[in-house]
C-alpha cells in the first residue's frame, strides 16, 4: 500500500521543469488563432442569434451552457469572435496566461454548446486539453508573464519552488486514454479494422478524402498495411509514450496525424489538436534541444547582404 | 505541499478518472448494470444509484469531458451527401445557395466549408435534430425570385459501395451502383415557414 502511495505521489506530485510548456502553449495558442480565421467567415451564420445555432428558434431545445445565448441581444456574437483573438494572442505570448486559458476555454463551450451539430473534434480536443491548461503553470516558460516577473526580481532568484506536475500528467493521461478507449471501439464496431479494410473505406469517401489515387488502396495488401499501422502506432502509443521511447512515439505519432492530414481532407485542424497536445510528453531537456536546434537553423541561414560566419573566416582581408 | 492538499488533489484526480471510465464503458456493460440496478434495487434506491452517472455526466458536459472518442471506429459505406431544397409558394423545387450543393471557389471550399463536412455527418447521425437546421433555412431564404418559400425539405442522396477491397479490384470501381439514390431525409415531415416563423409555437 505504502508503495502505491509512493508511486502515486511520485507520479502526481513531483516537481518538474515546465519548459515544454512554452511550446505546448504557443502551439495550442497558434492553433485556436487559426481555427478561429477558419471559422470567421461563417461566425454569424453558425453562431448568430439568428444563426443554424441561434436562440430565435425557441421551440427546440438548446444546450443553456453558452455565453453566447447570455449576451444575444446584447451585443453581436462577432465581439466573442474579437474577444477569442484576443484571448488568443495574449495566451500565445504568455501575457495574463491563465486567465487567457480561462477566457479560451469558455469560449470553446461556448461554441459548442451553442449548436452540437457544429462540433468538430479539433474543438472538442481542445476544450479537453485547455481544462487542464487551466490548472498548469503555461506562464512559467517562454511567456511575457515570466520575463516581466525576471524583470521585477531584478537578477535574484526566483523564490517561487518548481511547479507540481499533476494538471500536465492528467492531459497526458487524458491524451494517452483518447487512443485507448478509442481501439476497443474501433475492433467492436466495424469489421473493417479486423480485415484490414479500413483505410480503404477512409481514402475512398468523398467527404474525406483527398488523396488524388484511390485506386491504390483497391489493392488489400495496401490496405493493410495503412490499416494495421494506424492500430499499432495508436494502441502502441497509449503504452509506450510512457517509457524511454517517449520521444521517439510522439516523433511517430506527429509523422502519423500529418499523414493523416495529407491523406485526407476535413481532418487537419484534428490531427493538428491532437499534435499539440504531444508537447506536454516531452522531457524538458528535449524540448530544449530541439527549441535550440531550431533557433541555431533561423540563426545560420545569412540574410541577402550578410556575410555568413564561414565567408569571415576564409576572406583574406579580415585575417 | 500539506498531506491535505494532496488528498483533496487525489480525491479531484480520481474523480476525473471514474469521469473518463464512465463515459467509456461499453453499451453490453450498460445494459448488464442497469438490469441488475433495475433487477436487485426498489424504484427509489435504482433512481438514487442512477442520479450519479447523471452527475458524473453534469460535470463531464460542463467542463469538457464528455466526448466519447471513437477515432473512426465505424467507417461510411458509401458517398452521401444532404441537399437542402425549398419549395416556393408556387410549389417549385428551388435549390437553396448552401456550400456543397452549389459552386464555390477554391478558397470558399478550402477554407470557408471546412466545417461543412463534419455538420452534415451530424445531420445524419441525429436526424431528429436536423429540423433545426430547415427552420434555420427558411429564416434565411424567405422568399427566391420574389416568390415566399413555403416548405424546406432535406434530401439525402446515397451511393453504396462495394463491399470490400476484394470487389473493387475486381469490377475496378469502389462503387455498387452507378447512380445515386436520393431518399426523403431525415424522416420527419417538411418543415413549413409558418412553423418556422413560430405559429405554431
Amino acid at each position: 500500500m505504502k508503495a502505491i502511495a509512493r508511486a502515486w505521489d511520485r507520479f502526481f506530485f513531483s516537481r518538474f521543469d515546465p519548459y515544454s510548456l512554452g511550446p505546448l502553449r504557443i502551439s495550442i495558442g497558434l492553433l485556436w488563432l487559426a481555427l478561429l480565421f477558419f471559422l470567421y467567415f461563417n461566425w454569424h451564420r453558425f453562431y448568430g442569434a439568428d444563426g443554424m445555432g441561434g436562440k430565435v428558434d425557441a421551440s427546440l431545445w438548446q444546450d443553456p451552457w453558452s455565453l453566447f445565448h447570455l449576451t444575444d441581444g446584447v451585443f453581436d456574437v462577432i465581439v466573442w469572435w474579437w474577444i477569442g483573438v484576443a484571448a488568443g494572442v495574449s495566451f500565445t505570448v504568455g501575457l495574463f496566461t491563465r486567465t487567457m486559458t480561462i477566457v479560451i476555454w469558455l469560449i470553446l463551450g461556448s461554441m459548442l454548446h451553442r449548436e452540437i451539430l457544429l462540433a468538430g473534434a479539433e474543438e472538442l480536443v481542445l476544450r479537453m486539453a485547455m481544462w487542464w491548461c487551466i490548472f498548469m503553470p503555461l506562464g512559467r516558460s517562454m511567456s511575457v508573464d515570466e520575463w516581466w516577473r525576471k524583470k521585477r526580481l531584478k537578477g535574484r532568484p526566483d523564490p517561487r519552488p518548481l511547479p507540481m506536475i499533476w494538471a500536465t500528467r492528467m492531459l497526458q493521461v487524458n491524451v494517452a486514454l483518447v487512443y485507448l478507449f478509442s481501439m476497443p471501439m474501433k475492433l467492436t464496431t466495424d469489421w473493417a479494422w479486423l480485415n484490414g479494410d479500413a483505410f480503404f473505406f477512409a481514402i475512398i469517401n468523398d467527404h474525406w478524402a483527398k488523396w488524388p489515387w484511390p485506386e491504390m488502396f483497391y489493392q488489400k495488401w495496401m490496405s493493410m498495411i495503412a490499416t494495421y499501422s494506424a492500430i499499432l502506432v495508436e494502441f502502441s502509443f497509449a503504452f509506450l509514450v510512457w517509457t524511454r521511447w517517449r520521444a521517439s512515439m510522439v516523433l511517430a505519432m506527429w509523422g502519423f496525424h500529418l499523414a493523416l492530414a495529407t491523406m485526407l481532407d476535413n481532418v487537419a485542424f484534428f490531427s493538428l489538436s491532437m499534435a499539440v497536445t504531444y508537447w506536454a510528453f516531452i522531457p524538458p531537456e528535449t524540448s530544449r534541444r530541439w527549441v535550440a536546434f531550431l533557433l541555431a537553423v533561423v540563426r545560420a541561414r545569412p540574410t541577402r547582404g550578410q556575410l555568413s560566419a564561414d565567408d569571415v573566416i576564409t576572406n583574406p582581408a579580415t585575417t | 505541499m500539506q498531506l491535505a492538499g494532496k488528498l483533496l488533489l487525489s480525491a479531484f484526480i480520481l474523480f476525473n478518472m471514474l469521469v473518463w471510465a464512465w463515459r467509456h464503458t461499453p453499451a453490453w456493460w450498460d445494459r448488464i448494470y442497469w438490469g441488475k440496478v433495475d433487477q436487485h434495487l426498489a424504484p427509489e434506491q435504482a433512481a438514487a444509484v442512477r442520479s450519479v452517472p447523471a452527475a458524473l455526466n453534469w460535470y463531464a458536459h460542463k467542463v469538457g469531458l464528455d466526448n466519447k472518442w471513437e477515432m473512426y471506429s465505424s467507417l461510411y459505406r458509401g458517398d452521401w451527401t444532404i441537399i437542402a431544397v425549398g419549395i416556393d409558394a408556387n410549389g417549385k423545387q428551388v435549390l437553396l445557395p448552401e456550400p456543397l450543393q452549389t459552386p464555390r471557389t477554391w478558397f470558399e471550399s478550402a477554407v470557408v466549408d471546412f466545417r461543412e463536412p463534419k455538420y452534415q455527418i451530424h445531420l445524419t447521425r441525429w436526424p431528429d435534430q436536423a429540423e433545426r437546421y430547415t427552420r434555420y433555412l427558411l429564416r434565411r431564404y424567405p422568399s427566391h425570385n420574389g416568390v415566399p418559400i413555403r416548405d424546406v425539405v432535406l434530401n439525402l442522396r446515397f451511393r453504396p459501395y462495394v463491399e470490400s477491397t476484394y470487389v473493387a479490384a475486381r469490377t475496378g470501381s469502389h462503387f455498387a451502383g452507378v447512380e445515386w439514390e436520393t431518399r426523403f431525409y431525415p424522416p420527419i415531415s417538411p418543415v413549413s415557414s409558418a412553423s418556422a416563423s413560430g405559429e405554431s409555437q
